[in-house]
């Protein structure tokens, strides 16, 4: 799971639980509160209906005083009927809806009921004090007390869904404002974890590009101070790994040395006896001669491959290929080959190694050379294609069969092992130095349907992996 | 020809020991960098053969404090590293050539025989390919018993042809040597040039590389094949 997920998830549950979590102790605390306020209002209602009951008592039957009471306090039948849904102040202002949530009972110091807006009929049992009562389906909040001046017994109540709904919509307003905030909070956690993300993104892009011939420490300045020390591991293991390469660079110029000493003994001292065997030892010079190439390539091929220094020049690719033919046309012309070069360039300025790109294209064209009969014509193309150029070395040898080509490009590999004299890494040198420059090489068929084979490599104008470095 | 031999790979330098003594030298050998130093600072030799890794004394330090004393012989370095720029620092030390090994005798002995020549001043009066003998100085071709008068551009061509015979050289080589860096010339000046070469040495004595050069065909050149 990816680490926004995991926090969008992890902050936007936390702050969905302590709402919840304030809202029920609101809820509770309101409810408490708000239950207080309301017993004492209805403590206070009955304390006005017994000032008037005992007001109207001393003038009064008790058959007027019930009629007065109910002709103040019981509630016209409108407020009965109709849906609870309706406006709260009725119509005509006769009275608020929410009036018929309070009534009024009275009784006689016989325990008569003389007023009963609540029409509960319940004489029975009359107790001060607060209590819980069921009438006409609702529970209703009851507060009784008796005159002690005049014996009557008052009692007020309130429906319970009053309160019910007041403390359910203070408890709603408290909750709602932060229910409605969670998306907009997901969104603002989504982009600060975008903004302090970004160092890490930045530490990225120069990882992704690093090549084994271009690596630097990456930047723990920009680092943000959790990564900095996975930053600096991964720094220390780059230095490593560079050490690494070196070695393996110096040892690939020791190898050199030590190889070529010795061979060139070997050599030299075949040279020397050759006059006495021709036969024998002109054999044993062309072995010597082999393994000379053979070593030349594998050198080569790891100084390529550990990505030695290269820093890149801009050169033009025409006189490269130029040279490269001419520096192995006699060899061709002996065997009367005859190569050719259409340019249709003519200046195709490249950032290149040099000599690289003379190597790649004389591996090509030996390669050719090898397996080309006499008297066939070497086709080298030089055509702009994209951001770059196109060359193309095309023979007309037998040709490499399709499911063949990439193992010819891989290395030790010789198709056809009775042509002696390569050592198998001419492909594969060509194509590492084509990788190396930013550009690619395949093995194809000739565009004219001829038999014969058609290397075609592409190489960019501006190679990306060694501009970076200048 | 007294020569120094610095070689410390025993096997190799017994080799090369034998092999220049057989050409009538006088061959000395030494296995290390101080030794030949002192053998370069207090002795006389006309050649000295040194390879560039050496205990003790550094080759390249070799051919630096040979020449800040002054000591003018020739140099030629061997390496067994293969890498331009050890070449160049080598010829910037103030070698007079260098060879990679492993080598060929012949290609040492031509090696040899050039930089003496170069060393001792002899200028070489003729070119000589096959049947063919310029003398650029002035510019007198001769081809078997025929003998003419190159116009300049053909002579500048065939010089540098004739200079390195068997190699392919390019048309951006060859028009350099004609025009310097200035690209004045009509695109088939070279061809004409060329053209008329060929009248005088024989068809197939230069050889053309299509798109890229032309070549001197040493055979060709001696078998004399007329037009």
């Amino acid at each position: 799971m990816s680490l926004t997920r995991k926090l969008i998830l992890l902050i936007t549950s936390t702050v969905f639980m302590i709402t919840l979590i304030a809202a029920g102790w609101g809820f509770y605390v309101s409810n408490h509160q708000l239950d207080e306020l309301f017993d004492a209002e209805l403590a206070q209602s009955t304390r006005i209906v017994q000032g008037l009951v005992e007001h109207l008592s001393s003038t009064q039957s008790i058959e007027q005083l019930a009629f007065t009471l109910s002709k103040t306090l019981e509630l016209p039948d409108v407020l009965f009927q109709g849906d609870e849904e309706e406006d709260e102040i009725l119509p005509d202002g006769a009275g608020h809806k929410y009036e018929r949530k309070i009534a009024f009972e009275v009784w006689s110091p016989d325990q008569q009921p003389v007023l009963d807006t609540l029409r509960a009929n319940d004489a029975q049992g009359l107790e001060p004090g607060f209590a819980w009562q069921e009438a006409a389906g609702y529970q209703w909040r009851t507060f009784t007390m008796r005159d002690t001046s005049t014996g009557f017994w008052i009692r007020t109540a309130q429906r319970e869904d009053v309160r019910d709904e007041l403390s359910q919509e203070i408890a709603l307003g408290n909750v709602l404002p932060f229910l409605l905030a969670l998306p907009l909070l997901a969104i603002a956690v989504l982009a600060s974890i975008q903004v302090s993300f970004k160092p890490l993104r930045k530490l990225e892009k120069p990882v992704r590009n690093m090549a084994p011939e271009n690596i630097h420490p990456l930047d723990d300045r920009q680092a943000p101070k959790e990564v900095a020390g996975l930053v600096h591991a991964v720094n220390g293991l780059l230095r490593r790994l560079n050490q690494a390469l070196e070695r393996e660079r110096r040892f690939s110029a020791d190898a050199a040395h030590e190889l070529r000493t010795p061979l060139a003994a070997l050599r030299l001292n075949l040279e020397k006896v050759y006059g006495d065997n021709p036969e024998q030892y002109g054999d044993l010079i062309q072995a010597v001669d082999r393994m000379v190439h053979l070593v030349e390539q594998m050198l080569l091929l790891s100084r390529v491959d550990s990505g030695a220094q290269f820093p890149p020049e801009h050169h033009n690719l025409s006189a490269i290929l130029e040279q490269s033919i001419a520096d192995v046309a006699p060899l061709a012309l002996k065997k009367n080959i005859e190569p050719v070069l259409q340019d249709e360039t003519g200046h195709s300025l490249v950032s290149c190694h040099s000599a690289l790109i003379n190597t790649l294209m004389r591996s090509l064209l030996a390669n050719a050379i090898q397996y080309s009969p006499p008297h066939t014509i070497i086709t080298t193309n030089l055509v702009p294609a994209g951001e770059g150029y196109a060359i193309s070395v095309c023979d007309q040898g037998p040709g490499i069969p399709a499911e063949e080509r990439e193992r010819a490009l891989s290395r030790f590999v010789r198709l056809d092992q009775r042509k002696g004299g390569g050592a198998g890494l001419g492909l594969a040198i060509a194509r590492r130095i084509a990788e190396l420059h930013g550009g690619h090489l395949i093995l194809a068929d000739r565009a004219d349907g001829q038999p014969g084979l058609c290397v075609q490599v592409w190489l960019p104008a501006r190679c990306p992996a060694l501009t970076k470095r200048s | 020809m007294r020569i120094l031999l610095t070689e410390d790979d025993h096997p190799l330098a017994n080799t090369m020991l034998s092999m220049l003594r057989d050409d009538q030298n006088t061959v000395d050998w030494v296995d290390d960098g101080q030794q030949a130093l002192n053998a370069l600072l207090n002795e006389s030799f006309d050649l000295a053969i040194l390879d560039l890794t050496l205990p003790r004394v550094d080759g390249l330090d070799i051919v630096r404090q040979v020449r800040e004393q002054g000591v003018e012989l020739p140099i030629i370095i061997l390496t067994a590293r293969s890498e331009l720029t050890e070449k160049l620092q080598g010829l910037d030390a103030g070698a007079d050539d260098y060879l990679t090994k492993p080598f060929a005798m012949s290609e040492l002995k031509a090696r040899i025989r050039a930089v003496t020549r170069r060393r001792s001043g002899t200028r070489v009066s003729g070119l000589k390919v096959g049947r063919l003998v310029l003398d650029p100085d002035s510019a007198q071709l001769q081809v078997g018993t025929e003998t003419f008068v190159l116009p300049r551009s053909e002579l500048q061509i065939l010089h540098y042809l004739m200079r390195h015979p068997d190699q392919v050289a390019t048309r951006r080589r060859l028009e350099e040597q004609l025009y310097g860096w200035d690209q004045g010339a009509e695109s088939n000046a070279l061809e004409v040039h060329v053209h008329h070469l060929r009248r005088r040495l024989g068809k197939q004595a230069i050889r053309t590389v299509r798109g890229v050069g032309y070549m001197l065909d040493s055979k060709a050149a001696s078998e004399g094949q007329e037009i």
